[in-house]
């Protein structure tokens, strides 16, 4: 007769290590980006160390871009180009790799008494978080650059260990929120993301307002992301499981045997929301953000308005499109998200543009633009819902929806970074953010003032530029179905809107007459005008010409957005 | 026809390279940076003449693709297909017919004069004209373009320099003129691009894949695909009569409207016109407010031609109000600039008329009255400009007896005024009197109530004459001189072109006849279908 091994026991762990072994191993394998990216976080406090009290401060930064560009090549090598004989190739890896898949990608696997065993993985690595590893990376080194040239930042120089670190810190979050495929990641990441971010948004403390950004975010973040997790907890307690993919199977089931309480369910979801509305800053959980923004250093508030929202929007994306099924008796959704996004989205554009149009001070009449925004991409994620909804009919829609907000997410990188990088060169001059304070700006700098016009032409959405790109792509997404087509009215009425503030930049620094005395603090010369380093002023470039080149031959961006969203198809 | 270079582009983007030109040139040599100016708008009228002497005038263009002239077309953006969204297709399509061809000759014409009258502009010279030559360039582009998505990117191109434009060298309530233009036309457009884009879902046309030899489908923003309806068969406008394509037909009229711009949309053009400098006011009304009435003509007729049929009688109403309405507020302003903008509305209300009409004589008569009133107002505000560059003030009231000590400058005002209050024997007769023509057989209630306007016209043109020319010479204008040699050269040609067209007009007729009548038979072909298809949906 065989020995039985007792559960528990040191041969049964031997065992269970022995066979769990090869995929530790591989799953590692497939976290590299990550597992360089905590290695820069400690290294960059160590080395800060040694630096804090020499004149080298800035070297932290210079690490930490180093850091960031050999995390973006292991991230590029994770991305898995189209193929048409195998459509699911670049969504199929999961972490840590646990089991088998059966037959097709997320085949379900009984344990033999009616359940599914959970071991799905916490994070997976595919095309669509590749995608946001990739322009979260790539505007975390923009941030990087800015931040060296940022004044803010250097005149806490004691400080710029802990700065660059933090950086890195919260670049790791954001890697793994649009990865995370378990409600329990989730929130870790996000939580990673927030608490870094609170400390990052309070950098500047020795000064009122920095102190009140960071006590702000903290107040806001917490109570959110209590909602979340209490969200999180009812969709736990109907499914019993924390897997994503598992829920969307359980809740399939469910359905099919009509035991689901749709009513604990759309709370559940709509808690859930709550905190990722909160990352994304949409309406209306949006108040933290003009005075966050206005308060923390301008590379900060970049990063938060850019990089920060993408990882919102590829957690919320993954949580919407991955967790909930389709009722197959109505061929409806289980649960009709679609319609609470469009609401939201409708609110969030259209207060986020009339509160700026009330704004006097640049941060803060960026930060309501970037709510709206935000409003815009969810546009793209109704799309991406309405398709879903549409099973066994074409799934176009909801690609193009799910392309049109990678696409808008890639353009609003260049240009908002662009903008913020604008912002914070004057600011660095001028000291002030106020737009009366932009006055006659157009001839102290020529190329500042010309270059924030383009962006903020930009973001308006004109063409030839690669605002009018994303913005083209998720009207396309959203026209091609007539029951949103008002939601596409609203959204143009808003890009109307959204003009007059933007034009109120542009005639203060160029029609507005300067001041007799025109602000400044720094380096003025006598006729007014602002010198800067050759360097600042090429690093302009580096937003200006993809605003340009793409918004004129755009191929590129949806070829590549294009490839993330295969996998997607054949789910 | 083939030239052996590509035409249209070398029109379109001559000035681009001018800008560059001047981007490299000092600000401080503006004499150089006129130069370049000029020569470069002087250029574009070389090729527009060289243009106009080879158009064949036998060919329609309008719907059919193979009697385009001077095509070029070259893939822009191909993208390989996303699901069943298909094949991506922009192409950079340009291409002219009788309908374009009169109106590159007008844009090149109006270009050139307002880069003469653009010598009175006194501070940053570099800019204005880098602005002024971006502005051409979108002008121009928008008359070439034949694909809808390119369309609109020059459409869309000239709102940030007339911005600036205006708001940095024009009036004293320029902040306020500008950001109100520029809201307006923003405004009109994005309901254009929501067109545009259902437009193109509903295109699907059927072709030959050049790399790899098979028969592919794919969607197409070119306006001459949108024009056939056998490749409407997606999307929401693909049922002829559809209420969608009232919708689709109405926000895109409304986008033209707005630059018309046919009433109750008029009000920003007073602001702009009035506050805008002199060579700005020349090309808004002379060349910006035809490409409203060239969108209507081009693409809501050749679109949606079921619903233009449909709602003429619409626009006939709206034609009359344009034409009546502008001509009382004309009659009421003090202000000779805005005395002005308001015989534009008027104006154009006659071009709104004449298109109502869906004949051959009306839609005549409106195209050659877009081209007169470009002439025309372009010398009124030209004329403007001579008097306020002297006195610094547009009053009316303020003048009185300068007949006497101006002598050339009252014979040219005389002309543009004759002329534009369609005398006999200048070109604005001919055009009026084919728009009435051409409406009365349709309209004739409305036509008849429309000929009051010329009353009007009357009246306004001459009143603002006498006040200012006749009468006693106030004091304080003993010391006006005589206009100048360079204000001579932008009036004396323009003159000589309302006086040429209003004998012979043949020339600039014979241009878009052949189109014309294509575009007449093309839409009241469609005609019926929308009025049977209107009655199946009641």
């Amino acid at each position: 007769m065989e020995e039985l091994i007792q559960p528990g026991s040191i041969e049964h762990l031997k065992a269970t290590a022995e066979q769990t072994l090869p995929y530790v191993q591989y799953s590692l394998e497939k976290f590299w980006p990550e597992s360089l990216l905590t290695a820069g976080f400690i290294l960059a406090i160590i080395l800060d160390l040694f630096l804090r009290k020499t004149s080298h401060k800035k070297l932290t930064g210079y690490f930490a871009l180093l850091v960031l560009a050999v995390v973006t090549y292991f991230s590029w090598q994770q991305w898995v180009p189209y193929d048409a004989a195998k459509p699911w190739e670049g969504g199929r890896i999961i972490f840590p790799y646990s089991q088998s898949f059966g037959s097709g990608p997320f085949a379900p696997i009984a344990d033999g008494v009616g359940g599914f065993i959970t071991a799905y993985g916490m994070s997976v690595v595919d095309n669509f978080a590749v995608f946001f590893k990739l322009l979260i990376a790539v505007s975390a080194m923009f941030i990087v650059c800015m931040s060296l040239f940022s004044r803010e930042v250097e005149e806490r120089g004691r400080r710029n260990g802990e700065y660059f670190s933090l950086l890195l810190a919260v670049t790791l979050g954001m890697f793994l929120m649009p990865a995370a495929t378990d409600l329990i990641m989730m929130y870790i990441a996000l939580e990673l993301v927030s608490i870094t971010s609170y400390i990052m948004a309070g950098f500047m403390k020795d000064t009122d307002r920095g102190s009140e950004a960071s006590m702000k975010y903290v107040l806001y973040g917490a109570f959110s992301s209590g909602l979340m997790i209490y969200g999180f907890s009812i969709l736990y307690g109907l499914t019993g499981t924390t897997n994503l993919v598992a829920m969307r199977q359980i809740l399939q089931t469910g359905v099919e045997g009509g035991g689901i309480n749709m009513i604990a369910l759309w709370t559940g979801v709509i808690l859930s929301l709550a905190g990722m509305g909160y990352k994304i800053s949409a309406a209306p959980f949006h108040f933290w953000t003009p005075d966050v923004y206005e308060g923390a250093p301008i590379p900060v508030t970049a990063l938060l308005s850019v990089a920060s929202k993408a990882a919102g929007f590829g957690l919320l994306m993954r949580f919407l499109l991955f967790g909930f099924p389709v009722d197959p008796k109505t061929a409806l959704p289980l649960i009709d998200w679609p319609i609470v996004i469009a609401v939201l989205a409708a609110l969030t554009m259209t207060l986020g543009n009339f509160a700026a149009l009330r704004q006097k001070n640049m941060k803060r009449m960026l930060a309501y633009s970037t709510i709206a925004h935000a409003g815009y991409m969810m546009v793209g994620l109704v799309a991406a819902g309405a398709g879903v909804m549409a099973i066994g009919l074409s799934r176009g829609a909801s690609d193009m929806g799910i392309v049109s907000i990678l696409i808008y997410l890639v353009s609003y990188m260049f240009m908002n970074l662009g903008a913020f990088y604008c912002i914070m060169l004057i600011a660095n001059k001028i000291g002030s953010e106020e737009i009366e304070d932009y006055k006659g700006f157009a001839k102290r700098s020529p190329l500042l003032a010309v270059s924030l016009t383009i962006f903020l032409v930009s973001l308006t959405g004109i063409p030839l530029t690669i605002g009018f790109i994303g913005k083209l792509y998720v009207f396309t997404a959203i026209l091609d179905q007539p029951k949103w087509i008002w939601l596409a009215v609203v959204m143009v009425l808003n890009s109307v809107v959204s003009l007059y503030y933007y034009v109120r930049v542009m005639q203060a620094m160029f029609i507005k007459q300067a001041d007799a005395q025109p602000v400044g603090d720094l380096a003025v010369a006598s006729d007014g005008s602002l010198t800067y380093s050759m360097g600042s002023k090429l690093f302009i470039f580096a937003f200006l010409v993809p605003t340009i080149v793409f918004g004129v031959y755009f191929t590129p961006i949806i070829d590549f957005a294009g490839q993330v969203i295969r996998f997607f198809t054949v789910r | 026809m083939d030239l052996g270079f590509p035409i249209l582009s070398v029109l379109t983007f001559l000035p681009v390279l001018g800008m560059i030109v001047i981007a490299l040139i000092h600000k401080d040599n503006v004499k150089i940076i006129r130069t370049v100016t000029i020569a470069v708008t002087a250029l574009q009228i070389v090729f527009s003449i060289v243009l106009w002497m080879t158009f064949d005038t036998t060919l329609a263009g309008i719907n059919d693709p193979n009697s385009f002239q001077y095509i070029e077309r070259v893939p822009w953006i191909r993208i390989a297909g996303l699901g069943i969204f298909g094949n991506v297709s922009i192409d950079y399509f340009m291409g002219i017919d009788g309908l374009s061809v009169t109106m590159i000759l007008l844009t090149s014409l109006i270009s050139f004069v307002g880069a003469i009258a653009s010598f009175s502009i006194t501070k940053q010279h570099k800019g204005y004209f880098m602005m002024y030559l971006l502005l051409v360039t979108g002008m121009m582009g928008v008359f070439c373009a034949l694909d809808f998505f390119l369309f609109y990117i020059f459409w869309e191109l000239m709102l940030l320099p007339m911005y600036f434009l205006i708001g940095i060298w024009g009036g004293p309530r320029r902040e306020y003129a500008a950001i109100k233009f520029f809201i307006y036309t923003l405004f009109g457009s994005v309901f254009m691009l929501l067109v545009m884009i259902g437009l193109y879902f509903s295109t699907v046309v059927t072709g030959i894949d050049p790399a790899t030899g098979q028969q592919i489908s794919y969607h197409s923003f070119s306006i001459i695909d949108m024009m056939n309806p056998a490749n409407m068969t997606m999307g929401i406008f693909a049922t002829i009569g559809d209420t969608w394509r009232y919708i689709g037909y109405g926000a895109l009229f409304l986008g033209f409207a707005i630059k018309i711009p046919r009433f109750p949309f008029h009000t920003r053009l007073p602001d702009a016109h009035v506050e805008a400098p002199t060579a700005i006011s020349v090309i808004l009304a002379g060349v910006l407010l035809k490409m409203g009435t060239y969108g209507i003509l081009r693409i809501c007729f050749g679109i949606f031609p079921e619903i233009a049929v449909a709602t003429s009688q619409y626009m006939v109403i709206f034609g009359f109000i344009n034409i009546v309405y502008g001509a009382f507020c004309a009659m009421a302003q003090t202000d000779l600039k805005k005395l002005i903008a308001y015989s534009s509305v008027s104006h154009m209300g006659y071009v709104l008329l004449g298109m109502a009409a869906l004949n051959s004589q009306g839609m005549v008569g409106a195209i050659f009255q877009m081209f007169n009133h470009g002439t025309i107002t372009a010398m009124l505000f030209l004329s403007v400009g001579v008097l306020y560059d002297r006195a610094h003030t547009r009053g009316l009231n303020e003048f009185g007896g300068l007949a006497n000590k101006m002598p050339k400058y009252f014979a040219l005002v005389v002309i543009c005024y004759f002329a534009s209050l369609g005398l006999p024997g200048m070109s604005g007769f001919i055009s009026e009197a084919f728009v009435f023509l051409g409406a009365f057989q349709t309209w004739q209630f409305w036509t008849i109530l429309s000929t009051l306007g010329i009353i009007l016209t009357a009246a306004y043109m001459l009143w603002a004459l006498q006040r200012m020319f006749l009468g006693k010479l106030p004091e304080r204008w003993e010391g006006l001189t005589d206009i100048n040699g360079r204000e001579l050269v932008s009036l004396v040609p323009l003159a000589a072109i309302v006086i040429f067209l209003g004998i012979y007009p043949s020339p600039i007729l014979d241009l878009m006849t052949t189109s014309v009548n294509q575009l007449v038979a093309f839409v009241q072909a469609a005609g019926p279908k929308a009025i049977e298809a209107a009655t199946i949906i009641r």
